[in-house]
């Protein structure tokens, strides 16, 4: 059943694994690409969520994508306990990629649990390449960094984020993650162009990508009327208008690996492992124009 | 110090605090109602963390109904909001946490509750280790039995209360809480052998005797501390258990 070998993430569909699945999976043996977790969810020492997660990664390549490293926190170093706890898994299931956030959730001692925003300036892009050096040396590996959602932005915030994600590539040899739903979110709640993101994007670097569902919230914005703001809550299907960012982006770089992300609200193993199929599809087609073209 | 450290200082103050002024120097283009946007990021972390006391602490949850869940939970994480980033370990301050919150005084066996989760939790996430059984013993000389010491399952963890928390326990297990009776104290044991978390009752002398076991006393103090308690203790009985819901990793002969 393990059609590929077995560390390597293929350009193919995954899907973020859950709990309420484990079952499905270890008893169906689904045909799909690969799983990806959040190391942070499997830092314990031992227990069921290792025991099950053995067993998936003997059936599939896996790959560990991060929430808690906090890469853009202004401390000197990162959190050594933190990048222990990473790396131990990394021998431990030996995942195909890594990846992590453009973003910070932990500050003066406290973890928020969200992935807060940063500015982007010169001395934020030192520190972000730094921590990301960091990362990469301590681990031993390349790590991917991932296009946040954004509600808000800073005034003091000179490079476009597409820009800095380009230069965080340069001087650190990551690699990079485009989450196609950040986009759409990112650019409804600050009034861009998802096209002109997608144009302006580093895409030689991109390693991975996420689809992923996200909610809709009315702003009151008094005189300038009602606003719809969008929630990155990965709570839902992916809609068609992502979809259609996601197929024009595989135009651009080709079949890449691509996760579906759904982390509430979660639904029965059949409905998650059709999204994987429909990006399977729209990989499947792209390879297709490739060969006529 | 970092130019923007002192913004996210800023922003971090105002993120757990609903009335607090915004951090200096956010902007949403063309969008003036700014308090929104950020509230979306408050929004975002209490509703998370809330989220996480709930599936940590789901028998508290059940006891207390949702608004005073969290009620409580707001209180607590703003108290002692999370410091590390795996929130399945989030919540050991909670026991505490709710002995001291005064209006839980109306279900004063709460705080045992949230230990009792606290210990499962712990149990659910220990190390895994392989148990011997009985035979183990058979084939050391009878007579250096006394003597012996165990080594625990790192997923063995024991609470006495002065609550039923056993019945509590069970009584949610099988969705059933209507025959508690709050005038009985209970003692538990808890313990991963493998995949199951289990949690079975302890009577006193067994008690007293698991927990010499757990502190690595050898058997004749184990046995004198159950004996204290209850004259007419069965050691053949409680070591068949011990071995029986898989505690021992291991002797030690001193």
């Amino acid at each position: 059943m393990v059609r590929f070998e077995k560390q390597r993430i293929p350009p193919l569909a995954g899907v973020g694994l859950k709990a309420q699945h484990y079952r499905n999976i270890i008893d169906e043996k689904p045909s799909l690409g690969w799983f990806e977790i959040h190391p942070e969810n499997y830092m314990g020492a031992g227990g069921p969520p290792h025991q099950y997660l053995t067993a998936i990664r003997e059936l599939y390549p896996l790959s560990l994508h991060g929430v808690g490293m906090s890469l853009g926190s202004p401390v000197k170093r990162l959190d050594q306990d933190h990048l222990a706890r990473f790396k131990s898994l990394i021998k431990r299931y030996e995942p195909g990629l890594i990846s992590e956030h453009l973003a910070w959730s932990t500050h003066e001692g406290v973890f928020y649990n969200d992935l807060l925003p940063l500015p982007y300036t010169d001395e934020t892009l030192t520190h972000v390449a730094n921590h990301v050096n960091e990362m990469q040396d301590y681990l031993g590996r390349q790590v991917l960094i991932e296009n946040p959602s954004a509600y808000l932005s800073y005034e003091d915030s000179p490079y476009a984020e597409t820009e800095f994600l380009d230069q965080l590539a340069q001087k650190t040899g990551c690699g990079l993650l485009l989450d196609v739903n950040n986009i759409f979110v990112s650019a409804n709640n600050q009034n861009y162009d998802c096209y002109e993101y997608l144009k302006a994007f580093p895409v030689q670097y991109i390693g991975e990508i996420h689809l992923g569902g996200h909610s809709e919230e009315l702003v009151d914005d008094g005189d300038a009327g009602i606003a719809k703001m969008l929630i990155d809550d990965h709570s839902s299907a992916v809609i068609e208008p992502v979809w259609n960012i996601y197929k024009r982006l595989l135009e651009k770089v080709g079949p890449k690996p691509s996760l579906i992300e759904w982390d509430g609200d979660i639904p029965d193993w059949a409905t998650l492992y059709n999204e994987a199929q429909v990006a399977d599809q729209f990989i499947a087609e792209t390879s297709i124009d490739k060969k006529v073209g | 110090m970092a130019e923007f450290e002192k913004i996210y200082s800023e922003f971090t103050h105002a993120l757990l605090r609903p009335k607090a002024a915004l951090p200096k120097g956010v902007i949403a283009p063309r969008a003036p109602n700014i308090i929104k946007r950020f509230g979306i990021y408050r929004n975002n972390v209490m509703v998370s963390l809330i989220e996480a006391m709930k599936s940590n602490f789901p028998i508290i949850y059940a006891l207390v109904g949702d608004d005073f869940f969290t009620a409580l939970a707001v209180a607590f994480i703003n108290k002692h909001p999370p410091k590390l980033p795996m929130l399945f370990a989030y919540g050991d301050e909670f026991a505490a946490f709710i002995r001291l919150y005064s209006t839980a005084d109306r279900l004063p066996y709460l705080a045992d509750m949230a230990e009792v989760e606290n210990l499962w939790r712990k149990a659910y996430h220990a190390k895994d280790a392989t148990c011997i059984d009985i035979s183990a013993l058979q084939k050391i000389d009878g007579e250096q039995h006394l003597k012996l010491t165990f080594n625990i399952h790192p997923a063995v963890f024991i609470l006495k209360s002065g609550w039923p928390i056993y019945s509590i326990w069970l009584g949610h297990e099988t969705d059933d809480m209507g025959n508690v009776d709050l005038n009985i104290a209970q003692n538990i044991i808890i313990n991963r052998p493998d995949v199951d978390v289990l949690v079975m009752q302890l009577d006193a002398a067994n008690c007293a005797f698991f927990r010499q076991i757990i502190n690595g006393k050898n058997l004749e103090n184990c046995y004198n501390a159950a004996m204290e308690i209850d004259a007419s203790f069965d050691l053949g009985c409680c070591l068949s258990q011990l071995f029986g819901i898989g505690m021992i990793t291991g002797l030690n002969i001193n």
